[in-house]
């Protein structure tokens, strides 16, 4: 009796919690409502069968529950009751699966209008390409990754000279225009998904796959990466900017960074700041850099270690090093500790820190920038 | 009430559908890796390997042991039929480890060439099960030696020494024969 | 027929209890195994909820061990829980009882299928200790990722893991030939295939699936290992690593994932066809009916069993593989909805008319089909491929998966050993604490995973460590989680009255007679409770009728068992005539 109660009681909580739940879809802003519907579809055919389901069982549980002197009807088979049954959830899956498929056709067909551009996936970043004034995405390769060209452009190919490269995580797409997104990986798999689009796709080594949509609303997303791709894959994020004509334009034209112009920076020599606190302007570069190259996924700017240790309190600070022995955080280790990573490692983490290509000058913008984050900047007490 | 299922004494007929249960398994798990490679070859990367002549011989010598255990589960001289069967395996064993020493000394590393991690996949996969009947074979030398009545148990080991020489026989046509076109044709490719 | 394995009856401690190779016995120690290693599973399980419930608060959950947990804890549920548990515990004890066989047809063989299990186990455990701790690669092990070093446990902890699935395939193909040879050699005089209980359909058709889809599995695994030891590119492509070329070259990524699949897909129903079966009986017996269209179930299991086998690319809609094949997959996966609603709806109908008693085993028969429903629903949605798109790698599947393989096999195995205890020790569990767990359980687990669903339509990706900072999900989000968490915590709490109930009642529980639910099905009726070595005694039983004889118009008692040789119900009730 109580499992009766129970169960449609579970029924009519689902059906409040659903009539009240916050959480629901982000708004659409992309062409895909037609999955929107799909899935209306496919939630009222099945919210239907759950009900029914739950409730035909408490029925049950009360009108034939066990009585003394009661006994079950013998009925093996009802071959005309069963066959009913099987044609109505052939219906019923029918009118899940047509509409399904028919989104499908379109999901794998972009138009031949579409503007082109290109993602790339990379432990745990994202970068952007875009076709130049040729309109041409050039080939590429992993082979031909280096630090003066880190898209792994072929330099052979005429095509990829004008491709503007993006490096740090944000594209700007034009709304009401047609895009196809290709993706490519340099190492693991990631997935490029911006819930209010709606469709998405696997990045793959190796392999170009690609997806296509419409944006409709202009606005700034967040892409986040949907494939398991290490440890610091919950924190792959990036931005995607949908802007109306003029606003992609303007955003287009400030995109000036081809194959040709990449070579890294100048080297300057290393600036006057020991002793001397950081300067503004270096520290804001530096957070500048952590977002732009990636440490703000394993590191954050707070005490709580993620992939990484944390930032905040780091500079002057005791760390004890794998194997026991303690370390001073000072510049010089904060130096080796960004050029050579995993030289020494700190206990409790894994060696999993890339080589980040930077220039002295940058170097310094980050441990200026790490070393503002210690509230006491020239304090050396330990602490642990 | 036709009954099949009469008590039946569970030993032979038992052990017999348990073999043909083993095989589809083994079987299975060979036509996955082949599937796997018809897939792989269609990379541009792939080079096929050479075939060995000393693989030929291999080949004999497998089929010789099947012969000797067909003699051994159709004739009165079992013994000597057995013998020969374990030594001819042997022999095959010890013919492939030297393959793939040829095959390492003239520059096919595993690591080298997928078709050459194929090769070296399969043919170990392949040896592995040679020497799982082996196994079965030693056993059964033991129970010979102790007089018991070997007859079901030397059917089985030959069926399944059939079925080994055919695995090989698949495998080496896979490796060596069949051109990876048709292969992916025929797998459905990727 | 003699009883010559009488002689062998074991007599020492070591050789009854330790190196047994009787299938009871045998049964109880994997069941024993599994129980421990799911007990691990679920303490990490409730590690992972502390840390997304509340993030940050337990500052030994760093992302390292989130993913380490999150891969440990799935690969054991659904390998070395589940699937042992079935086939090696529930498979093993009832098979040999349920056809009337003296033991398994290889009782050697079976013996050595233990051990290998627990080899397994215990490599998998010993992944733990190495340098590196276990891999973090998520229980789907995908290459790259599994084997490069931004995952955790990418260097010995992914090579145990391999190491261990290996051994686990072959343990569970000594297991699977001997089951598949029990049920089609060792049959009783009498006992035809369609008299045999669903359970041993489902554990039948459970098995042959295991056996034709681990292979695909051990490959994968046995691949993987080359390309992280010896450095072939099976799986690997030409990769820039942590900012190093790597020398792996023109390998393929998404041939794996077919490979896993093609296991990984069969595997749900590896552990759902048994727990399907089990259900089946236990509605059958406490609803003293028969079980409604069993011709139509067996159909309905063996369908399912073959068409599972042409589905598995439904969980690669976004991988990048060939798009086209996405018509195909989606087509086949809908279709298989049809033979899942028939066992569906004849659960139903045999509820229906029926004399309900609400045992403990009841309780979580009917708890299995509710949570199963909900989740073979949502997978609807996961099959259909466009209404797929926004919801693939969300908790919308975890909350998926969770119901429909998770919550409800788990349910029916409870169900399975509540019903089955007291055959297996002469004694009755505790029937309040029963109710207890299954209370907490049934409704812990709605709690848990119904308002999962809302959080992955939302869009909040699976496998995320913490979710800051992200303008799309609102800060209720968090609260949401935040309850979540404390119903897994409450439900992870109340398992160990499960466990105490199992302890304690070997030793207190009321003494249970040789057949307490009066059920007909051949394994009770043994003539020793619990059965001895041989299971029964000088002389095989004879079976004349289906397992199902419950309340048939005429006779005394409300069942007739299947060694009756009454002249009413048998297989004359059975062929398929309409009813009025
Ligand atoms: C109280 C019970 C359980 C709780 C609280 C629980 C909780 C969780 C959580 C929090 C995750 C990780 C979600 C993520 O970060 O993506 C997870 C993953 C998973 N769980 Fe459970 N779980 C439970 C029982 C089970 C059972 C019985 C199974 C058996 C099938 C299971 C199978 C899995 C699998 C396969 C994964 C995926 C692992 C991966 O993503 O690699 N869980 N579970
Ligand atoms: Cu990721
Ligand atoms: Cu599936």
């Amino acid at each position: 009796m109580a499992l009766a109660i129970v169960l449609v009681a579970l029924v009519i909580s689902a059906v409040l919690f659903h009539a009240f739940s916050p959480w629901w879809y982000t708004p659409l802003a992309s062409n895909w409502a037609l999955i929107d519907t799909t899935l209306s579809i496919t939630l009222l055919i099945t919210g239907a069968v759950f009900i029914a389901v739950n409730v035909f069982i408490a029925w049950c549980i009360v009108r034939f529950r066990h009585r003394d002197g009661h006994r079950a009807a013998f009925q093996p088979d009802n071959r005309r009751l069963e066959r009913w049954l099987i044609a109505l959830t052939g219906v019923g899956i029918a009118a899940m699966l047509t509409p399904g498929l028919f989104v499908y056709a379109d999901l794998i067909r972009p138009p031949p209008s579409a503007a082109v551009i290109e993602a790339i996936g990379q432990q745990w970043q994202w970068r952007f390409r875009l076709p130049g004034p040729d309109g041409q995405l050039g080939s590429t390769d992993v082979r031909f990754i280096g630090p003066s060209n880190p898209f792994g452009l072929n330099p052979a190919d005429p095509r990829g000279r004008d491709d503007i490269l993006i490096s740090e995580p944000e594209v700007h797409v034009q709304v009401n225009q047609p895009v196809k997104i290709l993706l490519r990986s340099q190492d693991v798999l990631h997935d490029f998904f911006v819930q209010p689009f709606r469709t998405r796709m696997n990045m793959v080594p190796g392999m170009v796959t690609s997806f296509w949509l419409t944006p409709t609303k202009t606005g700034r997303y967040e892409i986040l990466c949907a494939q398991l791709c290490g440890v610091g894959h919950f924190n792959m994020r990036g931005h995607v900017v949908v802007d109306d004509e003029t606003g992609y334009r303007a955003w287009l034209g400030k995109q000036r960074v081809t194959l040709a112009s990449f070579t890294p920076p100048p080297r300057t020599t290393s600036t006057a700041m020991a002793g001397g606190s950081p300067t503004t302007a270096l520290v804001s570069q530096g957070q500048a850099l952590a977002q732009s190259k990636g440490c703000v996924a394993c590191h954050s700017p707070t005490t709580s270690a993620g992939v990484g240790p944390g930032w905040q309190g780091l500079y002057g600070k005791h760390e004890r090093l794998a194997g026991g022995t303690m370390a001073l955080v000072d510049e010089a280790y904060l130096r080796e500790a960004i050029t050579v990573p995993n030289s020494k490692l700190v206990e409790g983490f894994q060696p999993v820190m890339p080589k980040i290509d930077l220039n002295d000058q940058e170097v310094n913008a980050l441990i200026a920038y790490i070393r503002s984050l210690s509230t006491k900047p020239a304090a050396t007490t330990a602490q642990q | 009430m036709n009954d099949a299922t009469l008590a039946r004494p569970p030993s032979d007929a038992a052990a017999r559908l348990g073999l043909w249960v083993l095989i589809a398994v083994i079987t299975v798990l060979f036509l996955q890796v082949i599937q796997a490679y018809a897939v792989r070859s269609d990379s541009i990367d792939w080079q096929r390997l050479p075939a060995l002549p000393l693989l030929g011989w291999n080949t004999l010598t497998l089929l010789l042991a099947s012969i000797a255990l067909q003699a051994a589960a159709t004739h009165q001289r079992r013994r000597i039929a057995l013998r020969a069967a374990g030594l001819f395996a042997c022999a095959f064993l010890i013919g492939q480890l030297v393959a793939w020493q040829q095959m390492r000394s003239a520059g096919f590393l595993v690591a080298g060439n997928p078709a050459n991690s194929f090769f070296y996949l399969l043919t170990g996969m392949h040896g592995v099960h040679v020497l799982g009947g082996l196994i079965a074979w030693g056993l059964l030398m033991i129970r010979a030696r102790q007089g018991a009545d070997i007859t079901s148990g030397t059917r089985l080991c030959a069926r399944y020494w059939h079925f080994l020489l055919l695995v090989w026989l698949l495998l080496y046509s896979v490796l060596f024969l069949i051109p990876p076109a048709t292969l992916q044709v025929i797998c459905g490719g990727g | 027929m003699a009883y010559p394995e009488h002689e062998h009856a074991p007599h020492s401690f070591w050789t009854r209890y330790v190196w047994s190779q009787d299938h009871k016995v045998i049964a109880v120690q994997y069941t024993i195994t599994a129980i421990a290693v799911g007990l691990v599973a679920l303490v990490l399980s409730n590690l992972m909820r502390l840390q997304i419930g509340f993030p940050g608060r337990f500052a030994f959950i760093d992302a390292n061990h989130y993913y380490q947990f999150v891969t440990m804890h799935g690969m054991i549920m659904v390998i070395y829980l589940l699937t042992a548990l079935f086939l090696g515990g529930f498979g093993n004890y009832l098979i040999p009882l349920m056809v009337g066989a003296r033991d398994m047809v290889f009782p050697f063989l079976n013996m050595l299928s233990y051990w290998m299990y627990l080899l397994a186990v215990v490599v998998l455990m010993g992944s733990f200790f190495v340098p590196g701790g276990p891999t973090g690669a998520g229980w789907t092990l995908y290459p790259p990722q599994a084997i490069l070093p931004g995952t955790p446990g990418s260097g010995g902890g992914i090579v145990l893991m391999l190491v261990s699935l290996a051994i686990f395939i072959v343990a569970a193909t000594m297991g699977g030939l001997n089951y598949v040879t029990t049920v089609l050699q060792a049959r009783t005089r009498g006992m035809t295939l369609m008299r045999l209980p669903l359970t041993v359909w489902g554990i039948l058709v459970a098995t042959i699936m295991a056996l034709l889809a681990f292979p695909a599995l051990f490959v994968s695994a046995v691949m993987m290992l080359f390309d992280k030891l010896l450095g072939t590119s099976f799986f690997m492509p030409a990769v820039v690593s942590m900012g190093q070329a790597l020398a792996y070259k023109g390998g393929s990524p998404i041939l794996f994932q077919h490979l896993f699949w093609f296991f990984g897909h069969p595997e749900v129903y590896i552990v759902a066809l048994p727990a399907f079966g089990i259900v089946s009986d236990l509605i059958s017996t406490h609803a003293r009916k028969n079980i409604f269209g069993y011709r139509m179930m067996v159909w309905a299991i063996v369908i399912i069993g073959v068409l599972s086998f042409v589905v598995w690319a439904h969980h690669m809609y976004v991988s990048g593989m060939n798009p086209w094949f996405g018509f195909f997959f989606a087509t086949t996966t809908l279709v298989i909805a049809v033979p899942t609603a028939i066992k569906v709806y004849n659960w139903l109908l045999t509820l229906w008319r029926g004399d309900i008693h609400l045992t403990v085993p009841m309780l979580f028969a009917i708890g299995f089909v509710s949570t199963f429903v909900i989740g073979g629903l949502t997978g609807l949605f996961l099959g259909n491929v466009s209404t797929d798109m926004p919801l693939s790698n969300t908790y919308f599947v975890v909350a998926h998966f969770h119901m429909v393989m998770g919550v409800s096999p788990i349910l029916a195995i409870f169900g399975g050993i509540y019903h089955w205890y007291p055959k297996v020790t002469g004694r009755m569990m505790d029937d309040t604490l029963g109710k207890l767990h299954f209370w907490v359980t049934f409704v812990g687990s709605y709690a848990i995973y119904f308002p999962m669903h809302y959080l992955g339509i939302l869009g909040m990706p699976r496998r995320y460590y913490a979710y800051d900072n992200y303008a799309f999900i609102p800060p209720s989000a968090q609260q949401l989680n935040a309850f979540i968490t404390v119903a897994a915590l409450v439900v992870g709490a109340f398992q160990l009255v499960f466990l105490y109930n199992l302890a304690r009642s070997a030793f207190n529980g009321k003494p249970s007679g040789s057949n307490p639910w009066g059920s007909a099905s051949l394994e009770w009726q043994t003539p020793e409770n619990p059965p001895g070595h041989g299971n029964w005694g000088p002389a095989l039983p004879e079976v004349h009728r289906w397992p199902y004889d419950y309340s048939v118009p005429g006779a005394e008692a409300d069942f007739l068992p299947q060694t009756s040789t009454s002249p009413l119900g048998g297989d004359d009730a059975k062929p398929d005539k309409d009813t009025p």
